[in-house]
């Protein structure tokens, strides 16, 4: 028994030890053959996919190490094939080492590859651990390949200026950071819709610093792209989305020519209702908000008149760009980015199973309320007279 | 008297760590085909129908005063070894199935390109070393696992939490009631830890029921918990999703820790191990029992755990050749029949043939 157990342990520990050495048992690739990828770009050519990899090479002088924050620390390479996994392949034809996708920080997709049905077409990135399903998406009017070669040098690495712009924008109402998980979670289902952030490299003004801007959003559908909501409207989708992390409203009122506010805390709830046969939502929008900056008309003071003004039209404002964000992709775009169906399947069950196979297309009538209280509880370190 | 080799506690631990391992695989797939709230009121009715399955073998022990496997013996005679003989064939083919489930997982998830044959080897030979080493260590090193367990479960479960969408769990529709109650059979029937907890709790001196309560109670909170975390976060994506746990950790963050898929790999594999590990002690406990007693004695008992290790490994390696058979395998014992055979049918065969010959103690039998 003793002899057979010796036995036992010692293939145990070869076993263990074939572990580094045998490619055909366990695949290893050492870190010095790995190009670990920090973004990727997504193009569609109508008959091949073009993938562009932003990949991390430091470009400091003190060693193959040490990274100089002044330059890109980046290199691109482009790959080309009938699909994403073999336009990666295909790059083993003019480079030596093996993609890693376990560091990337950014998918972008272009023009053409974000009209497809993005769910086959992302399928590569979350379909084994070495790439992973937290990374931010964006699509571009243009293409992607472009977007991630621009020269950003606001970071050390271009695709963490990237990710660092969108993630400034979603602090300020400008944007919503999107992963790669969101999109595949909201086009599981085939009633729900998916928006994504639309970057373009910015105007000539900004060329210099290969800076890139948020543009607006996106919806997709499980088809593929419906149609965007500019900038303009970005505040109403994200405030209605409940996605809304920060925002500056500039107001006008009888007392103030000018008034700045600012949110820091945000809750939305959408409830829906059925009249006269037709879905209706509710929207609860409570805001709190900072007062940053006024200027009074002539001789007036602020008082706590003046205040009241300030929210009635601050919430005037909010009603008027959530009712525009919604009437526009629900109505002119068919689309379903609120999870209006699911509030309907779980409110309203007996409409919902009329309306399931052709939501949210069969629902030109649905409507929307927007019950908003926008309070200005902070006015900095200015007096406000009773 | 004989002395307890393992507590209630231990007990309990090492046979929740086993069922965990079907929750953190796919198996918690088409349990009801979609998550959402039948498959949450799938559960308890799951756990009900164990405790009343359970119920003819806990009577049995009762009336007869012993382990179910002896309790067997002693109503039924040399019948009796049917017994260990069907319970062998159980814990093979269900630890041959453990076996096929993680290799594929690490050869298809985590070492895309590996040889899944690798895996099922270095397993076996791992749990066959423990397994030797006899159910005080095992039980021992589950304590120490299920504090990991716990420690990877509660930093995914905070590290998704800002993700929870309540509007993703499915509400009720017409014809749930009929699949609350096929989602809850098939949970039950799958639950090999509630066989499992029977030959083990042998090794209890007292309590066995108490703990049989305490183990219910932690898989359904358990059970619960990890359904609520996938259906809220994932929503319709976990369906499409062949192992949405895992998924569930891939997008955990908390703070600096992202990579929470990398130690759910880790506790994962060790209860796998654990598993296939009190698979094979139970397997080489119910065979011996079955063996006259001087073979017992004269060593050729020990040849046992090698054999059933040797023989699993085949069939989960066969599994990994025809994945049908696997598929085969599973839904064998998805019927809930294996289960209903042994837990239900030959216990009461039992408790009947021990009233008739006279075999069960006064004022307890059936």
């Amino acid at each position: 028994m003793k002899r057979a157990f010796s036995l036992a342990a010692v293939l145990l520990l070869l076993a263990l030890l074939l572990t580094g050495c045998d490619y055909t048992l366990v695949r290893m690739v050492n870190l010095q053959d790995r190009a670990i990828v920090q973004g990727v770009g997504v193009d569609w050519d109508g008959s091949e996919f073009e993938v562009t990899m932003q990949v991390f090479s430091p470009e400091g002088a003190g060693g193959q190490t040490m990274v100089d924050p002044s330059k890109e620390n980046a290199q691109m390479i482009t790959c080309r094939g009938a699909s994403i996994a073999e336009a990666v392949e295909s790059s083993a034809r003019n480079q030596g080492k093996e993609f890693y996708l376990g560091h990337n920080r950014i998918v972008i997709l272009g023009w053409e590859a974000v009209q497809q049905p993005l769910e086959g077409l992302l399928s590569y990135f979350v379909n084994s651990l070495d790439s992973r399903p937290d990374v931010t998406i964006l699509f571009t009017k243009g293409k992607a390949r472009d977007v991630l070669s621009v020269g950003i040098t606001q970071s050390i690495l271009p695709a963490m200026s990237i990710e660092n712009t969108i993630r400034n924008a979603e602090r300020n109402g400008l944007g919503e950071e999107v992963l790669l998980i969101d999109v595949l979670e909201a086009l599981a289902e085939p009633y729900r819709d998916a928006v994504i952030p639309m970057i373009e490299t910015a105007g000539e003004e900004e060329a210099e610093l290969g800076a890139v801007e948020i543009t607006g959003v996106g919806i997709i559908s499980p088809e593929g792209y419906v149609g965007e909501v500019a900038a303009g409207e970005m505040r109403g989708l994200l405030t209605l989305r409940d996605t809304i992390r920060g925002a500056v409203y500039t107001l006008h009122t009888a007392d103030c020519e000018r008034a700045a506010v600012q949110l820091y805390q945000n809750k939305t709830k959408l409830s829906p209702v059925l009249r006269d046969g037709q879905p209706a939502f509710v929207a609860e929008i409570a805001g709190k908000w900072t007062l940053v900056e006024k200027k009074m008309r002539g001789d007036a003071v602020f008082t706590e008149e003046s205040l009241a003004e300030l929210e009635e039209a601050l919430a005037e404002q909010i009603r008027g760009e959530c009712e525009s964000a919604f009437y526009k992709t629900v109505r002119d775009y068919q689309s379903d980015v609120f999870l209006l169906g699911d509030l309907l399947w779980q409110k309203q069950a007996d409409y919902w199973s009329l309306m399931r196979e052709v939501w949210p297309q069969g629902a030109e009538e649905i409507s929307i309320e927007c019950e908003v209280s926008a309070e200005i509880d902070r006015t900095g370190l200015q007096i406000v007279k009773e | 008297m004989k002395e307890s080799k393992i507590s209630v506690f231990q007990l309990v631990v090492v046979v929740l760590l086993c069922r965990s391992f079907n929750l953190l695989s796919a198996d918690i797939l088409n349990v009801t085909g979609h998550y959402g709230m039948e498959h949450f009121l799938a559960i308890p009715l799951a756990l009900l129908m164990q405790a009343i399955i359970v119920l003819p073998a806990f009577l049995l022990m009762k009336a007869t005063g012993r382990g179910l496997t002896e309790a067997t013996s002693w109503t039924l005679g040399k019948g009796g070894m049917i017994f260990p003989l069907v319970s062998c064939l159980y814990l093979f083919f269900a630890s041959a199935i453990t076996i096929y489930n993680l290799a594929v997982f690490l050869a298809n998830a985590v070492y895309p390109g590996s040889s899944a044959y690798f895996f099922a080897i270095t397993l076996v030979l791992a749990a066959v070393y423990a397994a030797w080493l006899g159910l005080e260590g095992i039980a021992r090193s589950a304590v120490i696992l299920a504090v990991l367990f716990v420690l990877s479960l509660l930093l995914t479960v905070l590290g998704v939490v800002e993700r929870v969408n309540p509007v993703n769990i499915r509400p009720l529709e017409d014809g749930s009631g009929w699949n609350i109650l096929k989602g809850a059979w098939t949970l039950c029937a799958r639950s090999s830890a509630i066989y499992l907890y029977l030959p083990l709790s042998e090794q209890l001196k007292s309590g066995r029921r108490k703990g049989f309560f305490w183990y219910l109670l932690c898989a359904g909170i358990l059970m619960e918990c990890v359904v609520f975390f996938v259906s809220t976060v994932l929503g319709e994506l976990a369906v499409k999703e062949a192992y949405p746990f895992f998924m569930l950790t891939t997008v955990a963050q908390i703070s600096i820790f992202q990579r929470m898929d990398a130690l759910h790999v880790c506790v994962w594999v060790a209860v796998c191990f654990l598993r296939v590990t009190l698979f094979l002690w139970a397997m080489r406990e119910q065979f011996v029992s079955c063996l006259p007693l001087h073979a017992r004695e004269n060593g050729r008992a020990r040849w046992v755990l090698p054999f059933f290790a040797l023989a699993t490994l085949g069939a989960a390696c066969g599994m990994l050749l025809q994945h049908q058979t696997a598929e085969l395998m599973l839904n064998l014992l998805s019927t809930g029949i294996p289960i209903l055979l042994l837990i239900v049918a030959i216990p009461l065969v039992c408790l009947l043939v021990g009233w008739i010959r006279g075999r069960l103690r006064k004022g307890e039998s059936a």
